[in-house]
């Protein structure tokens, strides 16, 4: 373990943040849909600016099989029936995007998740009123799915977490993660064709669209146990819990 | 495309023993983060070399598995709340 970490601390050293001008894009993260997760306890909605609009972009891949309603990434203070936040799960083979109600306000998108291959997802929110059309939408692979309306805030201040759906026990997907990234703006769906890539993950340090306020590599320039946010705002980064240096691993979209 | 092999072990550990659990041993990060069922009976711990404690008989795991039969385990209604009318 002690040979991994220093190998990780190299790189930590050779990459300035976000990646620099080079792209070097070699590791992700490993989440055993047990007890692992990591958590910002600085990114948070007050300090990630978000009120009305957001949008979250990550690519996955299932690390064993990804069960009904398993969470992924989000900020909520419990689940099921999060009375806030927003979030990410799995189920009857569509990823879904929640704004605060994981059942009544959400977009689903086709996806197969457990049959091993990467997936990009992007959740996007327009929360303000009158705002049209696709308040809320998830993409999968750079294509939308339903979309619903839904006029609020994202409630709540709940830290970012990644690995599983926010501050509650159980519910926890067992997923491969890469380049987690948060806006407190509404990506346009050209903008998430942009990051889609046709499949293969850009640098946000030159995304054409406003930055991120929190973008985690999920393996390059990170030190076990800290995956630092190479974003706009300053924040600890994700701190890794029940978790290992091994859970860094050459597995990438 | 192959599934990863997660080569973790994962004990089921009796409440009783969480007070043996020596976490500078295993990759369970601490007491405040553990895995507990439900009932909180139980709580998992996870380790990739056997931790003292199990060998030499202090704490007597009620089950160890691997990582795809933790999760079959942690899929049941006796470590999640259902969901209620999706």
């Amino acid at each position: 373990m002690s040979f991994i970490a220093s190998a990780i601390a190299i790189r930590t050293a050779a990459l300035p943040p976000g990646g620099g001008g080079g792209w070097d894009n070699t590791l992700s993260t490993e989440f055993d849909g047990v007890s692992a997760y990591s958590v910002d306890s600085g990114a948070t909605n007050t300090t990630m600016g978000i009120t009305t609009n957001m949008s979250c972009s990550f690519w996955v891949k299932a690390n064993g099989t990804v069960g009904a309603f398993d969470t992924i990434i989000g900020n909520s203070s419990t689940y099921p029936s999060p009375p806030d936040g927003f979030g990410f799960y799995w189920v009857s083979n569509t990823m879904r995007f929640y704004i605060t109600s994981f059942n009544a306000h959400l977009s689903a998108a086709p996806c197969t998740i457990n049959d091993g291959n990467w997936y990009h997802v992007v959740g996007t929110f327009d929360g303000q009123a009158g705002a049209s059309p696709q308040q809320i939408r998830c993409y999968v692979n750079g294509v939308g799915g339903t979309w619903d309306n839904h006029t609020n805030s994202v409630l709540g201040n709940v830290p970012l977490y990644v690995g599983k759906g926010g501050n509650f026990t159980g519910y926890i997907a067992p997923t491969i993660l890469n380049n987690v990234a948060v806006w407190n703006v509404t990506l346009t769906p050209t903008e998430v064709t942009e990051i889609y890539n046709g499949g293969t993950p850009t640098n946000l340090a030159e995304f054409s669209g406003t930055p991120p306020q929190a973008w985690y590599r999920m393996g390059d320039g990170a030190l076990f146990p800290n995956i630092p946010n190479v974003g706009n705002i300053t924040s600890p980064g994700l701190n890794m819990v029940n978790m290992a240096p091994t859970d860094f691993v050459s597995d990438v979209p | 495309m192959p599934i990863r092999t997660n080569l973790f072990t994962y004990a089921i550990i009796p409440i009783a023993d969480l007070s043996k659990i020596n976490f500078n041993e295993i990759v369970t990060t601490s007491a405040d983060t553990i895995r507990k069922n439900l009932a909180e009976t139980q709580f998992i711990i996870k380790y990739s070399v056997t931790p003292v404690f199990i060998t030499d008989g202090s704490v007597t795991p009620d089950s160890v598995l691997n990582h795809a039969e933790c999760l079959e385990l942690v899929a049941t209604d006796t470590w999640v709340e259902p969901i209620p009318n999706p």
